[in-house]
């Protein structure tokens, strides 16, 4: 049979099939609707960024006016003096934005359970109350998002299966199984491009919905390579799905039996093994409640304190060893009011060091789910795909590292600029600005 | 039709790859079971270290300034319940570590969820996994021909004419089938029963109870629907093809787009547009008017007039701890307002969302399930409630000491003794008993009976003119 004639004889037989035509309709209704689902999220986190993004200008604005009234701060705290380097930088307005990739409309992976922006203070820390995520209703969250990934990586194999779950299984139910082997000169071959036409067809959708979206958010200029890199995830992940689904038919034993293990199959690699390495990476890295954390955040930053005046200019000296050359570091008695000024520094040190402890046993729970990868495909391709989309956890780790260095950029400013005594006018303070913004 | 039940259940243990494949999930879930009763056992000691553990660092503080302790304050952890084992429900996405202090009322922290990458859309291999979605589509494969398989033999005529009508066919077909479900769901249940003995009061028999019959009905549900299309549609691939599109729309769909449609529904707060609005009542009064500074000037009169002194110096007490539990207090009205507002919108999307069992058994299943295991957002929200009511005592114990204790105002450096640390009373979490909540599953009850009434309804009113023999 030519190939032309194979695909006109295989359209026919599909679109005469009202079950499986309904069923592919309905998939793409669906694709189309959770892809305008992850695109108005994206376009709610831009449109709270930019409304932040506007307070800060407006704060800003608020703390020139002070310059150019020769205000030292606002009314009702009088001891605030913006001429000194502490204070301005303190009224310095500074945010951290993690902007939401235009790709997010494919997958809003763990996008609800982060946040998208943070202001920063020199006291904030990388786990912040503020940093917990959107407000959402916790249910919803544990049954899980409707997205476009979880269209494809889950619902495509079972509409694979609605599609492919009759092919040889029908000639088993008729007995004509035996017929069509005698006259095909190679029957296996048959029952690949068979089952191949299907997977071809909803490749070749989800690549026009791919580009549908892409075009509408800009990715096809912006995220080219990207775009392409899902696309051909996608297909590959689909077509593993049909060499699986291939070896069924080719040992069919009737459209039930065949439909039946096929079902199976998705069970098990779609919620068994996942669930069986969600459960086994809980049991080796068990969810604790955070006290080594907790223990640097309450009482090693209250000690930090206690300590005399001395041993905190020192241990300032030695994180900045810049210090030593400043007008106040030269000094061998330490000033009182820099040192408490600049003791957050010290506090940061001790959060960053806590920090990345937990980051490494996050670190170390990740590796395990990466090394479960080859018997967890699903997991494999539900990452990449996150990860495209900007909304894994490794994007959002990048967005804490941020956090972190402007938290560093800040305490370090207040640090060098208090023991320089330097006197802030409103050129400075613009200079302030944008250091303290510099990882937008 | 106690015949045709019996021959059912012969049939059944004859067939080797049923046979096997229902001793292979007593097997997964009686070890499912017992390892999440000892993870779970795990999780409750570790629970009660890290409680130990910031109590010890509260009753062992130096003498301090109370205030000074507010800000150093305490922490609250999210328990775990003992049935949590069987259904996690919301415990892994709400986080669990609570910090309680003045001026704030904090949210959870460190959920599970944020700390790796994502593994699994439907959760851990718990048996709420097992028993929702694996076991019901179990029982649809062996029961989508169950009536079919007699039509195409043609066994249907012989049965028929021996006098036993349609429906008493459907109905002991799909109380055998049953059986199997309920074999599955006893064993799980009875495990938890073993090993949870220590464990076991009214409370949680109550609920195991209300567990076990929850998803007896379910499966009620599914297998007599599944002989029911199987006597109705001429050929078995049908039967199957339905069956196995009600579980996936019961299943997988309408969970998820109820959610969303729910939070359509009833839209909650973006949290820039929350912390800033509670920033903007704290500030300038919840009605726009009365900023904190003049709230402070009237208080001071009022205080003034009451001591009859013309100062805050001559006070015999400290006014800054007054100051600080009046706008403690007035926090607390503005976080009532907005926490309250989520509260109540969380809790209309939960009932949208329980309404939807009218629709779907399988979202009241889910309701009940992580209801009588005290892991879903009625569990949630009482431990939240539990918490902040006990972080506004504690916090108004440290400024009634500073107000009280013997200092004077503007005396910051005047330290409480680590004797008054103390004496404030642990926080203590006992979870709502099943008497207290029972009622808001009420709906999610009604309509699996009335799902049993439709599907029953259905089985009593088909002829044997309606089927094709």
């Amino acid at each position: 049979m030519k190939l032309h004639d194979f695909i006109q004889f295989e359209t026919k037989h599909f679109i005469r099939n009202r079950f499986k035509v309904l069923a592919v309709i309905v998939f793409i209704l669906g694709c189309l609707y959770t892809i305008r689902l992850g695109n108005q999220m994206r376009e709610n986190k831009l449109s709270q960024i930019q409304n932040q993004k506007d307070k800060s200008i407006e704060n800003k604005a608020k703390v020139l006016g002070w310059y150019d009234s020769g205000q030292l701060g606002p009314k009702e705290s009088p001891w605030v003096n913006i001429s000194e380097p502490f204070w301005a930088i303190w009224y310095t307005p500074s945010h951290v934005y993690k902007f939401p990739s235009p790709l997010m409309g494919f997958s809003i992976g763990q996008a609800e359970s982060f946040a998208y922006q943070k202001s920063i203070s020199n006291w904030s820390t990388v786990y912040d109350n503020d940093l917990i995520g959107e407000i959402a209703n916790p249910e919803r969250i544990s049954v899980g998002s409707i997205d476009f990934g979880f269209m494809v990586l889950y619902l495509a194999p079972l509409l694979l299966i609605i599609l492919l779950f009759n092919i040889n299984g029908l000639e088993h139910d008729l007995g004509i199984n035996t017929i069509i082997r005698t006259q095909s000169t190679n029957p296996n071959l048959l029952l690949l491009a068979r089952s191949t036409y299907y997977t071809c067809l909803l490749i070749a959708l989800l690549f026009l919905m791919v580009v549908f979206s892409g075009l509408i958010t800009g990715a096809v200029q912006s995220h080219l390579s990207e775009l392409i890199f899902l696309f051909l995830l996608i297909a590959s992940y689909l077509l593993l799905w049909q060499f699986f689904f291939f070896w069924l038919i080719k040992t069919s034993i009737g459209s039930n039996g065949q439909a039946i293990r096929m079902i199976c199959v998705w069970i098990v690699f779609c919620v068994l093994i996942p669930g069986y390495v969600h459960q086994m990476a809980d049991t080796r890295f068990p969810e604790n409640f955070k006290t080594d954390y907790l223990d640097v955040n309450r009482i090693e930053i209250k000690g930090l304190f206690d300590l005399p005046v001395e041993t905190r200019a020192n241990n300032l000296k030695s994180l900045f060893p810049s210090l030593q050359e400043t007008i106040m570091g030269k000094d061998s008695i330490p000033n009182v009011d820099a040192t408490n000024y600049s003791s957050s520094s010290l506090a940061n040190e001790l959060m960053k060091k806590a920090a990345l402890e937990l980051a490494e046993k996050n670190g170390e729970k990740n590796s395990y789910i990466i090394s479960t990868y080859w018997y967890n495909p699903v997991t494999f391709f539900q990452n990449k795909i996150n990860a495209i989309s900007e909304t894994d956890y490794h994007a959002y780790q990048n967005f804490r590292d941020r956090i972190q260095s402007t938290i560093d950029q800040k305490n370090e400013l207040i640090v060098l600029e208090t023991w320089d005594d330097r006197v802030v006018d409103k050129n400075q303070y613009l200079t302030y600005f944008d250091k303290c913004n510099a990882s937008q | 039709m106690r015949q045709i039940i019996f021959n059912e259940w012969k049939s059944i243990t004859r067939d080797r790859t049923i046979f096997f494949v229902v001793v292979l999930f007593l097997l997964s879930l009686g070890f499912v079971t017992y390892s999440n009763i000892l993870k779970n056992r795990v999780q409750i000691e570790s629970h009660h270290v890290a409680h130990n553990h910031i109590r010890s660092q509260w009753d062992n503080m130096e003498p301090t300034n109370p205030h000074g302790a507010a800000h150093f304050g305490t922490f609250a952890f999210k328990p775990v319940s003992i049935l949590s084992s069987i259904d996690e429900g919301i415990n892994s996405v709400t986080g669990n570590v609570l910090q309680l202090e003045g001026h704030t009322q904090n949210e959870l922290t460190y959920s599970e969820a944020t700390q790796s990458l994502n593994i699994s859309k439907f959760g851990k291999l718990k048996p709420s996994l097992l028993l929702q979605m694996v076991i019901p589509l179990f029982l649809i494969f062996i029961s989508f021909n169950a009536v079919s398989k007699e039509k195409e033999n043609g066994r249907i005529r012989i049965l028929l004419q021996q006098g036993i009508s349609l429906k008493q066919l459907v109905l002991s077909k799909s109380l055998a089938y049953w059986v199997v479900g309920l074999l599955l769901l006893s064993f799980t249940i009875l495990v938890q029963f073993i090993f949870s003995a220590q464990n076991l009061d009214r409370d949680i028999l109550l609920r195991l109870i209300l567990l076990f019959s929850a998803y007896s009905i379910y499966y009620f549900i599914i297998v007599s629907l599944s002989v029911y299309l199987s006597s109705r549609l001429n050929n078995q691939t049908g039967a199957l093809a339905g069956m196995v599109s009600v579980w996936i729309i019961w299943t997988i769909l309408i969970p998820k787009l109820t959610g969303n449609f729910a939070e359509k529904v009833y839209p909650l707060p973006s949290r820039i547009d929350f912390v800033n609005a509670m920033r903007e009542d704290r500030s300038k009064g919840i009605d726009g008017h009365s900023p904190s500074n003049e709230r402070e000037e009237e208080l001071k009169k009022t205080i003034l007039t009451k001591y009859e002194v013309d100062s805050l110096s001559q006070l015999p007490i400290n006014f800054d701890g007054l100051v600080m539990q009046a706008d403690e207090e007035y926090g607390n009205m503005v976080w009532d307002k907005h926490f309250g507002n989520n509260y109540n919108i969380l809790l209309e999307q939960k009932k949208l969302q329980q309404l939807s069992g009218f629709l779907n058994p399988f979202s009241a299943l889910q309701n009940l399930s992580m209801g009588s295991s005290g892991s879903d957002l009625y569990h949630h929200l009482a431990f939240l409630e539990d918490v902040e009511t006990y972080r506004r005592g504690f916090i108004k114990e440290l400024n009634d000491k500073h107000a009280y204790g013997g200092s004077k105002t503007g005396e910051w450096d005047w330290k409480a003794d680590q004797e008054f640390f103390r004496s404030i009373a642990d926080y203590s979490y006992i979870s709502p008993s099943f008497d207290t909540i029972y009622q808001s599953y009420f709906f999610d009850f009604l309509w699996l009976w009335l799902w049993i009434g439709l599907v029953l309804g259905l089985i009593f009113f088909t002829k044997i003119s309606d089927i094709t023999i």
